[in-house]
């Protein structure tokens, strides 16, 4: 009856730490964004009320008159790649791994995922090959290349900063090579014409299209996968030692917790979310998207500071980024650049980390 | 032969100029990714300044204060406001991408800033990049002040324990950090008559972060390899123009292998001078 007592107000406890980080989380980013957008306002000749109405579009369509149900799709559409790739962040940087590779990730997983789907449909492979096979070369290429850095830290004692950046760029130059032996390299890169596989992955996989990007059933597998991570994180004992040894590692080690092999796990384990996500950028456009996954990994990073590596927090910032890409497009129909964005999202960070700093709020970072 | 020798001596001068500025920050103990924005703010503010003006000591100068202001932003977040170095480094990069790209399109409505002949600035930022090279390494490695640099670097609290002002000995280096950095922007800008789109900068800056971490906390160490890698680039660039294809493609990534190949070899073969780089002291 104790426990049962004790678990009773550590679940409401909890549900209250939930809704208070939802509600300042989502005051703050409003805040912010209404900001950035008078910023914006200064530096354009649009109108300030112009603006606001295009940003708040997704709430009005959500609770107004209008009907367009295809723009609230997109920013759904736009939310599962975002979650995917805080996740890649995130984990890892519980267990004081700081994840920078997640774009080399992605561009090394996507690859992998269209040679073998290519090299499947050569050997005429039946449907259960087609569809599975894939996905498991894919996340299996993204752990090999995610760990990389995580050896050279270990047996090098190099950071994993640099290495992630170097390895990044080298996956981008190594994708660009493995592609030029095709002859695809420029058309892929310019996104002209691409490994167009949508005929043959249609059937399987349920595929729909939305605003230009295709809809499959691999969007909620990802979501429940990558959702169990989360709770393995925050709420089972393997994530509890994760986390000990983001804390303080010597500790957890006098504790007999190996925190080599923790991190190694959780490396892993981002690295699979990051194969997921760029999966889901792969099956969306249905090809090689250098436009679709560079950045995506700077993109995670910053939702996952936004949400404060929880989940709830994750999902909203999730969302709120998505708005704001969405937002992007529309202001490139406002006359105003997509770098417009880039800098709005550095001020948006920036700020948010300024406010954390004020505020004394739980984060590794200050 | 002499055209492969000043290409190689261009780049042999950036990267020299950026090491050092991260190696500087590195022994402060401030991992300043901000590197790589101050050297395109500084590129870029020149680049678009010489579509109006001549290109003299003015643009120069305001370039240079452009890339200062940034290096200055970096210090107020971090130092003042107590922000991490990472994200706020990253922040800061993106940022200056972000307005480069806006200027550009929105001013000249294009995605390359060019100029014609540089033969009139070239040989006097040479050789002020060279004088203010010499200053900062005898500043920094062979005054007094060195080992109170290094003490910042390794404990704030030992360093303050014997009366070390920690937050003014950090803005000084990042001062020097910002200085250097603009200037290699400045210089790059110059050796290759100019500057394109936010894809330009090629990731120099990481790159010359990563050969100052490589070096440990030898500047020495770190203008040695900045020479390598300029040697081998001028190779390598030369050697992908004229094979062309894939292997063209392939051989930009020899200078990350050659550094990833250099943080390995040391445990295996320590007794070579050349590998003994201390990077394990300021790494682990």
């Amino acid at each position: 009856m104790i426990t049962l007592a004790s678990l009773l107000n550590r679940t409401n406890d909890f549900s209250k730490q939930v809704v208070r980080d939802i509600i300042v989380t989502i005051t703050v980013l409003l805040f912010f964004s209404i900001t950035i957008i008078f910023i914006i306002k200064i530096f354009s000749q649009v109108e300030f009320a112009q603006l606001i109405s295009e940003f708040v579009r997704p709430i009005t369509i959500a609770f107004g008159g209008e009907k367009d149900t295809s723009y609230l799709l997109s920013i759904f559409l736009n939310t599962v790649p975002l979650i995917l790739s805080a996740f890649a962040f995130s984990i890892p940087f519980k267990a004081g791994f700081f994840n920078i590779g997640s774009d080399g990730i992605m561009i090394i997983s996507s690859l992998c995922y269209l040679l073998t789907f290519k090299f499947c449909g050569l050997i005429g492979g039946n449907s259960v090959v087609l569809i599975l096979l894939p996905i498991l070369m894919s996340i299996f290429a993204g752990a090999l290349w995610g760990i990389i850095p995580y050896f050279f830290k270990r047996f090098a004692s190099t950071n994993e900063v640099i290495t992630g950046l170097f390895f990044n760029n080298i996956a981008l130059i190594s994708a660009g090579y493995i592609l030029s032996l095709s002859g695809t390299f420029d058309k892929a890169v310019s996104g002209t014409q691409s490994i167009s596989f949508y005929d043959k992955i249609a059937p399987l996989f349920l595929v729909s299209e939305v605003n230009g990007r295709l809809v499959s059933i691999f969007i909620p597998l990802s979501l429940f996968f990558v959702f169990l991570a989360g709770t393995w994180l925050w709420f089972s004992k393997g994530g509890l030692h994760a986390r000990a040894v983001g804390v303080n590692s010597k500790a957890a080690d006098v504790l007999g917790l190996s925190p080599n092999c923790v991190v190694l796990k959780v490396v892993l384990l981002g690295s699979f979310c990051a194969s997921l996500c760029a999966i889901n950028e792969t099956l969306a456009y249905s090809r090689f998207s250098v436009d679709a996954i560079n950045g995506m990994g700077f993109d995670g990073i910053m939702v996952a500071i936004l949400g404060g590596h929880r989940i709830s927090g994750i999902v909203i910032a999730s969302v709120f980024w998505s708005m704001w890409r969405v937002y992007g497009a529309g202001l490139q129909n406002l006359q105003l650049p997509y770098e417009t964005l880039l800098c709005a999202q550095a001020l948006f960070l920036i700020g948010y980390l300024v406010w954390q700093r004020f505020n004394k709020a739980e984060t590794q970072f200050l | 032969m002499i055209t492969l020798a000043g290409i190689s001596f261009d780049w042999f001068l950036i990267y020299t100029l950026l090491v050092m500025a991260s190696a500087i920050a590195i022994r402060v103990g401030v991992f300043c990714l901000a590197v790589e924005g101050i050297f395109l703010t500084s590129a870029f503010v020149i680049g678009m300044l010489t579509q109006t003006y001549i290109l003299s000591f003015f643009p120069i100068l305001l370039a240079i204060t452009a890339g200062l202001f940034i290096g200055r932003c970096f210090l107020f977040l971090t130092e003042k406001l107590g922000l991490e170095a990472i994200i706020t480094g990253m922040s800061l990069n993106l940022f200056c991408m972000g307005i480069s790209s806006y200027l550009g399109y929105k001013l000249f409505n294009s995605t390359f800033l060019g100029i014609g002949d540089t033969n009139n600035v070239y040989l006097p930022l040479v050789l002020s990049a060279i004088v203010l090279l010499v200053m900062t390494f005898y500043f920094f490695e062979k005054s007094h002040y060195r080992n109170r640099f290094i003490a910042v670097g390794k404990s704030i609290d030992a360093a303050k324990f014997v009366n070390i002002p920690v937050i003014k000995y950090r803005a000084c280096a990042l001062f020097v950090t910002s200085l250097l950095s603009s200037i290699a922007g400045v210089f790059y800008f110059v050796s290759q008559h100019g500057v394109g789109n936010m894809q330009w900068h090629e990731g120099i800056g990481f790159l010359a972060i990563g050969v100052a971490f490589v070096a440990g906390n030898s500047i020495t160490k770190g203008v040695l390899l900045a020479l390598i890698l300029a040697v081998f680039r001028t190779i390598a660039i030369s050697l992908s123009v004229s094979k062309g294809g894939g292997l063209g493609v392939l051989i930009q990534i020899s200078p990350y292998l050659f550094l990833l190949f250099i943080v390995i070899v040391p445990p295996f073969f320590r007794h070579c001078k050349l590998f003994v780089l201390n990077y394990r002291e300021i790494l682990s």
